[in-house]
């Protein structure tokens, strides 16, 4: 059997575009990173998007449309100002918009993850963040009669906590996040930023996991808040 | 017989269309990608990153998958069902990513038009056999290089010295100086050794090099037709001495076809495209 230029260009053609549509029908074509959480498989709200999957490089633009959430309320819970703002504005942003609250309580994505929860009445778990003053509100204007659960935890996760920053000023300081453990942080880089194996081991409580394993993928597939190792992690490389 | 072969040498084959395709292609996804990050572009058109539609991505991220089942940073699906796709047309056809598809390739090709309009026949040939003959070892250990490391640290390291990634996004201040580097040294190199990247350092080549030895269609010399013009071995980018093989499995082979009947050869049915014959 013999091949010409023209059988072979068709060949290409076919294998490569081919490919694709067929790996595009089965869902499997991703160029970027899938910005959908993972759905509840039994109880309350089974089916439904998990809101503890929320990841800190979600925007509240899409948090507002994967939970069917009106992004005005978002904004109204977290003082975000502008809508059009608010709708590239990262859940992990939260962190440097509200800085650092008294008691060491932090609002960033976890406040985030809690809110969605409680708006869309699922279980909120065994969570411990605090939500500001502002979320506590909203979430009662909704629906004020929550259940007896969900209002004493409010009572004792809310936090008179303004926005201390600038908004649209955050985005523009990315270098200031260059030394610090985020989402896509492997451990190797952990390394690179000079924390050693004894010390990471300390925080994680259990052997140094594989250098090329991102630290938010061990924490998830060990049960560990990424938040709470996040932190320790960053303290660690800012004293 | 020789002017039959030097018109056919003035067309521009289906092989340049599908690279100028593919180029293009690339192009437009690349400044696409970088004006959509910038509040412009077109969302009729793809703005995925280069790294995304590399199927090399998927050949370091294996490592990663098969040991946390995370791809690497930068690295989606789409990565890793390319380089299937390309492995298997390479299954078919030898590492016809390499001479119909790579843009890397075809921005070499087309400067070292240019240099054969300098150096004439000495284009392509500087570089003494034996050196050469070495050199051509050192893509194979920047492939052992480059999965190792990036299986050691998880990130995409090849990324601060890949011309690939240069090209593409020169303008956007993201590349390491060091990809520029090799980038601009790929480009001048290029006015005298044809594809001086594919030859003797691209980790990818090297990969699909090997396909050469299994490929299920080759080239076949026809000995008792072949009248040993040369001509074959001299169109060879790869400086490949197709004259004097019976059939060419080398691991340099790009499948690029240039040295059939089809293309230069002169004599009818003598370099084919065959399968089944040993």
């Amino acid at each position: 059997m013999r091949l010409k230029n023209s059988h072979i260009g068709v060949l290409i053609v076919i294998v490569l575009i081919g490919g694709i549509y067929i790996a595009k029908g089965f869902g499997l074509w991703s160029t970027e990173s899938d910005k959908v959480p993972i759905k509840i498989t039994e109880g309350t709200g089974a089916g439904t998007y998990d809101p503890f999957d929320i990841r800190g490089s979600y925007s509240f633009g899409e948090i507002s449309s994967l939970f069917e959430i009106d992004i005005k309320l978002l904004v109204e819970a977290f003082q975000l100002g502008d809508v059009e703002v608010a709708k590239d504005l990262k859940s992990k942003d939260l962190e440097s918009l509200y800085g650092e609250q008294e008691g060491d309580i932090e609002i960033g994505n976890e406040s985030v993850q809690v809110f969605v929860a409680i708006m869309k009445e699922l279980d909120i778990k065994d969570s411990d963040a605090f939500l500001p003053m502002s979320a506590v509100q909203v979430l009662l204007e909704v629906d004020p009669n929550r259940s007896k659960e969900v209002l004493d935890y409010l009572a004792n996760h809310q936090v008179e906590a303004n926005v201390s920053g600038a908004i649209p000023e955050v985005e523009t300081q990315p270098d200031s996040e260059g030394l610090k453990v985020n989402g896509n942080t492997t451990f190797s880089q952990v390394l690179d930023f000079g924390i050693s194996v004894q010390e990471i081991e300390s925080i994680i409580g259990a052997k140094m996991p594989p250098e090329n394993q991102s630290v938010k993928s061990y924490c998830t597939e060990n049960g560990l808040s990424f938040s709470v190792v996040k932190e320790a992690l960053n303290t660690l490389i800012t004293p | 017989m020789e002017n039959k072969a030097r018109s056919k040498k003035r067309q521009w084959r289906l092989r340049n269309w599908v690279q100028l395709v593919f180029f293009l292609l690339v192009s437009t996804i690349a400044v696409n990608k970088f004006l959509v990050e910038n509040g412009g572009g077109s969302s009729f058109l793809s703005s995925a990153s280069l790294h995304s539609i590399c199927p090399f991505g998927g050949v370091v991220s294996i490592y990663n998958l098969l040991t946390v089942g995370d791809y690497i940073q930068k690295i989606h699906s789409s990565a890793l069902i390319l380089m299937g796709l390309v492995f298997l047309l390479a299954v078919l056809l030898g590492p016809v990513f390499c001479g119909w598809i790579c843009p890397l390739g075809t921005f070499q090709e087309w400067i070292g038009k240019i240099g054969k309009r300098i150096f004439k026949k000495r284009y392509n040939n500087f570089v003494p056999t034996r050196l050469d003959g070495y050199m051509r070892y050192i893509r194979i250990f920047v492939l052992l290089w480059v999965i190792y490391i990036t299986a050691k640290t998880g990130l995409l390291v090849f990324a601060n010295v890949d011309p690939y990634y240069a090209l593409f996004n020169f303008w956007t201040g993201e590349v390491a100086i060091q990809a520029l580097g090799i980038l601009s040294l790929t480009a001048v190199g290029s006015l005298f050794v044809e594809r001086p990247w594919c030859k003797y350092l691209c980790p990818y080549g090297a990969l699909l090099g090997f396909t050469n030895k299994f490929k299920i269609f080759r080239l076949h010399r026809n000995e008792s037709t072949c009248i040993s013009c040369d001509l074959c071995s001299k169109s060879c980018p790869m400086n490949i001495d197709v004259a004097n093989s019976k059939k060419v499995s080398q691991l340099q082979c790009i499948s690029c076809f240039e040295c059939s009947s089809e293309n230069i050869c002169p004599v009818p049915e003598t370099v084919e495209i065959k399968w089944g014959e040993k």
